[in-house]
């Protein structure tokens, strides 16, 4: 589903991403890992076509990405879901017209439809209820599952979720993970989350990259990587 | 200030080149002035070059932004609904301030008219004072800068907030372009309210003329509202009334360039909405004086 061969990025001079290459599978969840600022956003970025590439190819679902018009992106981006950081919910808009937003943009459901299927992703994210209440109403968690109910109700083959645990105390941080996992294999997605919550990414994933100055410093299951010889790998998962 | 690389040669590499004043107490040193002399290609990068680039992209963003605005207009993908809920936003937050405005201006007119022109035995001419004044000038520039710094500053600001909290960006990854959808309609919407707020601004600035006119210079009623009516021709009207269309498209272009190109958190938010309004207020304040140069030169009469 997804496959990224050689992506290179650089930022002013400095190098963020140096010819990172790996594929992800649908139904596969994968956690991408690093310290803060070494590009795991600018990994997601470049996978959902808001950044180009220096160098390298992203495949995903057939389409190179690289070599979509802005229009085409556009149309590709409806099968990628993307889950940002702090949610990004439309502030102007209730939880509920935050979820029904893309099905307008993008079906042709009649509002009745759009209405039922938007509160079915609010309950499946432990939400109903939330329907007219403004992002501003929820706490953080709960804006970060409204925000997932959004990024899936349009059924995306591509899941990306950019530091989902962030600002969350350990059993929301849990719980959100453990939501990412049970949806996404739900749908069949080929999942990405950066992330630096060692606990939680290995508690999740089926396969973990990494990421160290641009390239991948360990990846594979969580034996794997634990058993990595790298010196950053060892130190980062010892804290 | 500068370092020797690991070849032994000397590098620029702790120059901030950004930093114009930085690069010239490097050069004004004996060793930058030999430094300058050996690589005489440094003049023009630190200062034609690179200020140069910055000017051109400078230039060059509002520009490519505008492009995409008239990309998606020419492509027929407005959205009409967004563009009338954007017209009740912009009409609501600025008509109380601009009626107020326009009340004061309009008496304040009259009452510095009824003092000056009674000087010369005029009196009687406060309501074409006002009434051409407030048609062909004041109206049309006052309501433009009142409508900058209440609904230009609520655009920018409200862009602005969803640019540093990522909702533009997340309107890209839910596959809607964020310019055929948050900015396209805010700017339409600038065309379509600016000119019916200048309208209401004249009229409620002649009523203030007229209530000081008969009320204190005790110029009769019927009279006050003939000379008006006598003293504002259609041409007088068109005068004013044409530039309010630029007026609107440049507060609409600053105010939506400015919050949507916004970074930095709630710093940047702040910036960009100050930014926003004090490039209004110059554009505005600019473009008036070449378009009424320009005006009066083709209809002198």
């Amino acid at each position: 589903m997804i496959q990224v061969a050689g992506l290179t990025k650089a930022f002013g001079g400095s190098k963020v991403l140096d010819g990172v290459s790996f594929a992800v599978p649908p139904g596969e969840l994968v956690a991408l890992m690093g310290l803060s600022g070494t590009g795991k956003s600018v990994l997601l970025l470049h996978i959902i076509g808001l950044l180009t590439p220096d160098a390298g190819t992203i495949t995903v679902d057939g389409e190179h990405i690289t070599e979509l018009s802005e229009r085409k992106l556009l149309a590709f981006r409806r099968k990628v879901g993307y889950l940002f950081q702090d949610g990004a919910l439309y502030d102007f808009m209730t939880v509920g017209e935050n979820l029904a937003f893309p099905l307008k943009e993008h079906t042709r459901l009649k509002a009745a439809d759009i209405r039922a299927k938007s509160a079915a992703y609010l309950k499946m994210v432990d939400l109903d209820g939330a329907a007219d209440k403004y992002p501003s109403e929820l706490s953080g968690g709960m804006r970060k599952r409204a925000a997932l109910a959004r990024a899936l109700i349009t059924d995306v083959k591509v899941l990306l979720c950019d530091e989902p645990t962030s600002g969350l105390d350990p059993i929301r941080s849990r719980d959100i993970s453990l939501l990412i996992r049970e949806l996404s294999k739900k749908a069949g997605c080929a999942t990405v989350v950066a992330t630096h919550d060692i606990v939680n990414a290995f508690r999740i994933a089926d396969r973990a990259f990494v990421l160290d100055r641009g390239r991948f410093a360990a990846q594979g299951t969580e034996q794997e990587v634990r058993g990595s010889a790298d010196p950053f790998v060892k130190e980062f998962l010892a804290g | 200030m500068y370092k020797r690389n690991e070849h032994g040669r000397v590098t620029l590499a702790n120059i901030k080149l950004s930093n114009r004043w930085q690069s010239l107490s490097f050069m004004s040193q004996p060793f930058g002035r030999i430094f300058l002399l050996k690589n005489p290609g440094l003049i023009y990068n630190l200062f034609m070059f690179k200020h140069l680039a910055e000017m051109v992209a400078a230039a060059g963003r509002p520009a490519i932004f505008l492009g995409d605005v008239f990309l998606v207009i020419l492509r027929g993908r407005i959205r009409w609904g967004e563009v009338f809920k954007e017209v009740y936003v912009q009409g609501v937050q600025s008509l109380g301030i601009v009626m107020l405005a326009s009340l004061a201006s309009g008496a304040v007119l009259a009452m510095q008219g009824r003092v000056m022109m009674g000087r010369f035995g005029a009196k009687e001419f406060i309501a074409q004072l006002v009434a051409l004044s407030l048609v062909r000038e004041m109206s049309p520039v006052f309501t433009a800068l009142v409508f900058s710094g209440k609904s230009g500053a609520g655009i920018a600001s409200e862009l602005a907030t969803m640019s540093v909290n990522n909702q533009v960006q997340a309107t890209r990854t839910l596959g809607v372009d964020p310019v055929e959808f948050l900015v396209v309609p805010k700017m339409l919407a600038c065309l379509m309210v600016l000119p019916i707020l200048v309208v209401v601004s004249g009229l409620v600035g002649i009523l203030g003329g007229y209530m000081i006119g008969v009320g204190e210079a005790n110029i009769p009623s019927s009279y006050y509202i003939a000379t008006t009516i006598a003293a504002v021709d259609y041409s007088d009207f068109f005068c004013g009334f044409i530039k309010v269309f630029f007026f609107a498209f440049l507060i609409g272009w600053g105010c939506c360039y400015k919050g949507f190109s916004a970074s930095g958190g709630s710093l940047g938010v702040g910036r960009a909405t100050t930014r926003a309004v004090a490039l209004s207020y110059i554009l505005v304040i600019v473009s008036n004086t070449i378009l009424t140069k320009v005006i009066l030169s083709l209809w002198r009469n």
